[in-house]
């Protein structure tokens, strides 16, 4: 039966090509909208290489010395890390636990080049983080002298992937190339680098490492499941209010701690759910979907005065209101689909030609020094994305179509045969 | 005419109501669109109070101690002190270059980073005895060699309107203020050899200038630029060109030949960048080109969805209606007739579902406020102006307007659209189909 429908519908399309053209102008619009938000927060919030385990990570991004009367000091340097670090390990859901120093704002030089982008990473850096290594592997936490390079950067300075075991001169200092990973992109700024350096590296000593805590280490915890991550965040901040009571009087610490989405969205408050951070989007949402199928609920409206007769035919013949219903949603889905088809090939060709600012489209400040986002296949043609498409498909046709055909169904047999006369 | 296109419309009201609806959700879901992109243009248009034109930054940047190049013995102020100075020489020198000035760091218009204070002024008292506290941005600059700050952004004297003209007094600490910062402490702008003070002393008032604008997009607010007795010792340099020099051909000329002469010691030029670009720089960095994009976005949508809406609808009762239409043909009504119909039918539609939507936007507005673009920290310091943007009633009535005109248009263009393209059918045709 639904084989049946969908050829009349596919002849009623050719017939009234205007009609047709619209309809799936007007359901691509809205689905390349909708789908450029889901792919920007897809992108920003799902799984993406190399930060696949997005919904286990937990981060300790940034933590303040508060000195009552005096200066406040944010952030950790190795030694207040690696202390902090020896207690967090003991945290029951951690798996594993990262330390990451130097940001991508960080300037380096890297044999002829002034201004490359690495990071200061230990040993488990590699295990919360999933890279794909071509070639080598990952340093160990001993290796002072390695380095890990994307592929990227080793083509850059060497022209070929395959140079584990070459040196390479970063800031002064020669180090052998561990291994070399499949390049990351700037969608995630949090692992981003162009090299990695072991955490017990000497040069990133700050000038000011003589303060207690000062430094650039942040700490990535891997929980064993996502479900964990409220109870280690809970105990990550029981144990900094432990090292806190340690300090002389009128000594604290203020942290920054979160799930990724939560820093990632920049949202502070503790009790804030991921529903509550996306509802200022779920309104944009909305206001896409909705005004397309008042449009769209139009002209199935008109169309539908137009088959008053038919359906009074099928009715005469003993067909229900369920079955003309499901009938119209069947030819409107065929329209529809190839709508969302246009529209979500619309979104992925929004995403490309505006990758350099559209990440960063919801941002209320931009990072100048954000690394260039690179979008890849598997960011756009994932089960996620197409899943959430086919939903937007099936939820703009039904908002378009029931509402018209049911005020058509309304209608007795006789009126709507009469209707054609 | 509009009796009879009333009587249509009541007639195809299931039709028509279906995009009416569209049209009232288009109307509020517009008008919130538009309200963000209104406040920005309209914060655009605030006078930057200097010439931004021609006017440069100097770029320099330190080796850091891991760099290959960096040297451990000339890192020290001494060594730091005389290549600026070099520096500051060197672009002197350079032919193009009209004026030179110097500031603290980034604290200059559209440069980044702001300084406030306040400044007690010994001869006005408030309604409770005190003497009145002026706050304001606080710029700095030396004119100690040869550097001129006001010249170089060219600042017009706001008494007389022509470039600034500075009566310094060498024994005391000069400071140029604003009109408005004039206006405020004393409440004229003719007050050139006042003294106003603050904790390190008196400050002798050598020049009224008219109001710059320090941020992006904000209003223009009372500031104060002191006169330091000597370079500073992290101080920016700044220049403007000459008037007819090829901005083009200088950048590059700059990167080529001229930044090489202003490296010494750990410092080296990274080059110049231009006042507008910087203004450009912090439209992004703040998020402001962002905003406009989505909202420029959201408003594009929402007009191609009332474009299509009224497209499909009148193509639809065009077709439905050829019978009237090749009647209305036969006994002489012009293509032109028709299509003044259909536009006016139109017409009328966004007429009703805009003063429909109008409610919902006055309930919108009344309970959350206007668009708030600006960041936060702005937001909080910006004081309220005269600008239209201000003035509640002005910025609703605008922005009402510019959405009406808007998806009038819109409409108007599909009506005629759908409209001309069954209007121009012969009637025998359109009476014989049927």
């Amino acid at each position: 039966m639904i084989r049946h429908y969908l050829r009349q519908a596919w002849a009623m399309m050719r017939q009234n090509r205007l009609f047709s053209a619209i309809y799936i102008v007007g359901t691509g619009l809205s689905v390349a909208l909708a789908m450029t938000l889901f792919i920007i927060f897809y992108i920003k919030l799902g799984p993406v290489y190399p930060e696949y385990n997005r919904s286990r990570i937990v981060y300790l991004d940034q933590i303040t010395h508060v000195i009552e009367h005096g200066n406040n000091y944010t952030a950790m340097n190795r030694a207040a890390s690696q202390s902090l670090c020896e207690r967090l390990r003991t945290i029951e859901g951690c798996e594993a636990l990262a330390m990451v120093a130097g940001s991508y704002r960080y300037d380096f030089s890297v044999n002829e080049l002034n201004e490359c982008r690495g990071l200061f990473v230990n040993n488990d850096f590699w295990r919360v983080y999933d890279f794909k290594f071509v070639a080598g592997g990952p340093f160990g936490d001993t290796q002072s002298a390695a380095v890990v390079v994307s592929a990227d950067f080793a083509m850059e300075l060497f022209r070929a992937t395959d140079v584990v075991g070459k040196e390479i001169i970063v800031n002064n200092t020669r180090n052998r190339i561990a291994g070399v990973v499949e390049s990351p992109g700037g969608c995630t700024p949090k692992c981003y680098a162009q090299f990695w350096l072991p955490s017990s590296h000497t040069l990133c000593e700050g000038e000011r490492e003589a303060h207690p805590i000062i430094g650039g280490f942040r700490v990535a915890m891997l929980c064993r499941s996502s479900g964990e991550t409220a109870a280690v965040i809970a105990e990550v901040k029981s144990t900094i209010e432990r090292l806190a009571q340690e300090q002389p009087e009128g000594n604290s610490f203020e942290a920054k701690i979160g799930e990724h989405w939560k820093l990632a969205l920049g949202i502070e408050e503790d009790g804030a759910t991921l529903l509550d951070a996306l509802s200022k989007y779920i309104y944009i949402l909305l206001a896409l979907l909705f005004i397309p199928s008042l449009n769209l609920g139009g002209m199935i409206a008109s169309r539908m005065a137009g088959r008053m007769d038919e359906i009074g035919v099928r009715k005469a013949f003993g067909a229900t209101n369920g079955s003309v219903l499901s009938q119209v949603l069947c030819e409107n889905l065929l329209l529809t689909a190839l709508g969302a088809l246009l529209g979500l090939l619309l979104a992925y060709l929004i995403t490309l030609s505006a990758s350099s600012w559209i990440l960063a489209l919801f941002d209320g400040r931009v990072n100048r020094m954000a690394p260039e986002n690179v979008i890849t296949v598997e960011m756009l043609f994932n089960p996620t994305i197409i899943a959430i498409t086919m939903l937007l498909t099936l939820v703009l046709n039904l908002m378009a179509a029931v509402v018209p055909t049911l005020f058509a169904l309304r209608k007795s047999i006789t009126y709507s045969l009469y209707n054609k006369r | 005419m509009i009796r009879t296109i009333l009587h249509q419309m009541w007639n195809e009201r299931r039709i028509n109501g279906w995009l009416f609806l569209e049209l009232v959700a288009v109307s509020v879901f517009l008008w919130l669109a538009i309200d963000p992109l209104f406040i920005l243009v309209s914060r655009g248009r605030i006078p930057a109070g200097y010439r931004a034109e021609n006017l440069y930054k100097v770029e320099m940047a330190k080796y850091q101690k891991t760099n290959l190049k960096y040297r451990a013995e000339a890192d020290n102020d001494s060594v730091k002190a005389a290549v600026f100075r070099n520096a500051l020489e060197a672009v002197r020198k350079i032919p193009e270059v009209q004026y030179v000035g110097t500031c603290f760091m980034g604290n200059y218009p559209h440069g980044g980073s702001l300084s406030s204070t306040f400044y007690v002024v010994d001869s006005t008292q408030t309604a409770d005895g005190k003497n009145k506290e002026v706050y304001c941005v606080k710029y700095s600059t030396s004119m100690a060699e040869g550097d001129d700050w006001p010249a170089t952004f060219g600042l017009t004297d706001a008494q007389t309107g022509e470039p600034l003209h500075i009566v310094r007094n060498e024994n005391v600490r000069n400071l140029l203020v604003s009109r408005s910062f004039a206006m405020e402490a004393f409440g004229r702008v003719n007050i050139t050899g006042e003294k106003v003070e603050r904790w390190e002393g008196k400050y002798n008032i050598c020049g009224v200038y008219e109001d710059v604008q320090t941020i992006i997009y904000t209003n223009p607010k009372a500031s104060v630029i002191e006169i330091e007795p000597a370079l500073s010792k992290d101080f920016s340099l700044l220049f403007r060109i000459k008037e007819g020099v090829d901005r083009e051909a200088f950048e590059q000329r700059f990167k080529e030949e001229y930044a090489q002469r202003l490296a010494g010691g750990n410092f080296y030029c990274k080059g110049i960048v231009s006042n507008e670009a910087e203004r450009k720089d912090m439209i992004e960095l703040r998020g402001y080109g962002n905003t406009f994009r989505l909202q420029s976005a959201l408003t594009m949508f929402a007009l191609l969805c009332a474009f299509l809406g009224v497209v499909s609808t009148f193509w639809m009762r065009a077709n439905a209606r050829r019978r009237d239409i090749g009647v209305m043909r036969s006994v002489g009504a012009s293509s032109g007739r028709i299509v003044a119909q259909f536009v006016t039918e139109a017409s009328l539609l966004v007429i009703v579902a805009f003063i429909v939507a109008l409610p919902l936007i006055m309930h919108k507005v009344y309970a959350m406020g206007f668009a708030d673009p600006l960041d936060a920290f702005l937001s909080r310091h910006d004081e309220k102006s005269d600008y239209i943007h201000d003035v509640a009633w002005m910025h609703f009535a605008a922005v009402s307007l510019i959405t009406y005109i808007i998806i009038l248009l819109v409409a108007v263009a599909g009506a005629a659209i759908s409209a001309r393209r069954i209007a121009g059918i012969l009637p025998s045709d359109a009476l014989r189909e049927e």
